[in-house]
């Protein structure tokens, strides 16, 4: 009985062990990077319908001048960011694709960590754009008392925004690094 | 324009790299670089669930989203810390520093994606890790856009608020924004 015992032990040690490694294997970069252009899409989705609902709403502010040309300014200063992201998916997408295509797994690695990052840059390109949208929405619902806590967190988006532009210019830097020996 | 430097560059990575093949560094400060990146857009994403907090009216939700935005800042600054602990420790050809280090980049980025409870929080490179996190729920909608469309939609929006009856206002002091 005890020696049934202790061969069902090791059997459970042996599946665990195996389980174990499974989840410590390598993901695999062409799904890491499918994921990644998800993710991104999602969020460029989300910032397109949030745009498409906003010209709705900015006649809400027409009654406060001065809300008005705030509203205008963030909207304008925007636009950067929505290029940005719209560019930034475009280019995860083809590097996506070379991931699927490379013959070579480090270079596979490197094409799913610069599809990462451009997935990265579109992203937070969105949200920013995303975050200047519900300051309209906040004007236009007349929620005064919410602006304050939005331009704060447009300020700190922008912030972060730059963080984002500086880490993946310098993980590029790196990598690119690797094949220019 | 900064942000299509930053795009012509990844394109220009891609095109050295499909001639060029692999001859890759043992080790190098790329997967720790990319983790911070990966941290700082968690972070822009923190500041716009701040802004859609707001819009609720919600105090308790802001307050929420608030601290969540702050503990992802606070693991970015940890990253940050330790990345450059990771550059002086591979300059100095410290490898087992350098991995200790970049460890330590991961865990503030998985303490900010997944928070632990406060009976187990960790300890990264003698801080506190830092928690929070934020994600979006939005279901997978996406059509494909062009620049040109995008543009277009921005351009609409900017003439309605024109036309309703904006002015040439300035925006009120202390709303100045910082570009990109």
């Amino acid at each position: 009985m005890k020696r049934e015992k202790c061969i069902a032990l090791l059997v459970m040690c042996g599946l665990a062990a195996n389980l174990s490694f499974a989840g410590k294997k390598a993901a695999d970069p062409s799904v890491e990077a499918s994921k990644a252009v998800a993710r991104a899409e999602q969020a460029v989705a989300q910032t397109k319908a949030a745009i498409e609902a906003s010209k709705a709403l900015v006649g809400g502010v027409s009654g406060n001048a001065a809300l008005m040309a705030e509203v205008k300014e963030m909207l304008r200063a925007t636009t950067d960011d929505w290029e940005m992201a719209i560019a930034a998916l475009d280019q995860a997408k083809k590097n996506a694709e070379r991931v699927a295509s490379s013959k070579d797994e480090v270079m596979a690695k490197d094409y799913a960590r610069l599809t990462k990052l451009n997935a990265g840059i579109a992203i937070s390109g969105a949200k920013v754009v995303s975050t200047g949208l519900y300051f309209v929405e906040a004007a236009a619902s007349g929620k005064v008392e919410s602006l304050d806590v939005i331009r704060g967190a447009m300020s700190a988006a922008r912030v972060s925004a730059e963080s984002v532009r500086v880490s993946s210019e310098r993980t590029i830097g790196l990598i690119e690094a690797k094949y220019s020996k | 324009m900064r942000n299509r430097e930053v795009m012509k560059k990844l394109v220009a990575v891609t095109l050295v790299s499909l001639v060029a093949g692999a001859s890759v560094l043992a080790a190098d400060l790329s997967d720790g670089s990319a983790v911070v990146a990966d941290l700082s857009v968690m972070a822009v994403d923190a500041k716009a669930a701040v802004a859609e907090a707001a819009t609720t009216g919600d105090l308790i939700a802001i307050s929420k989203a608030q601290a969540k935005a702050d503990a992802i800042d606070a693991a970015l600054a940890i990253a940050n810390e330790q990345y450059a602990e990771m550059e002086r420790a591979i300059a100095a050809g410290d490898q087992a520093a350098a991995d200790e280090a970049f460890a330590a980049i991961e865990a503030a980025r998985d303490e900010a994606v997944n928070p632990a409870t406060p009976q187990q929080q960790p300890v990264v490179a003698g801080k506190r890790a830092a928690t929070g996190g934020s994600g979006s729920s939005v279901p997978n909608i996406y059509e494909r856009l062009s620049a040109t469309t995008a543009e277009a939609a921005i351009a609409q929006t900017e003439f309605a608020v024109a036309t309703a009856g904006g002015g040439s206002t300035p925006p009120p002091p202390g709303n100045e924004q910082t570009p990109l």
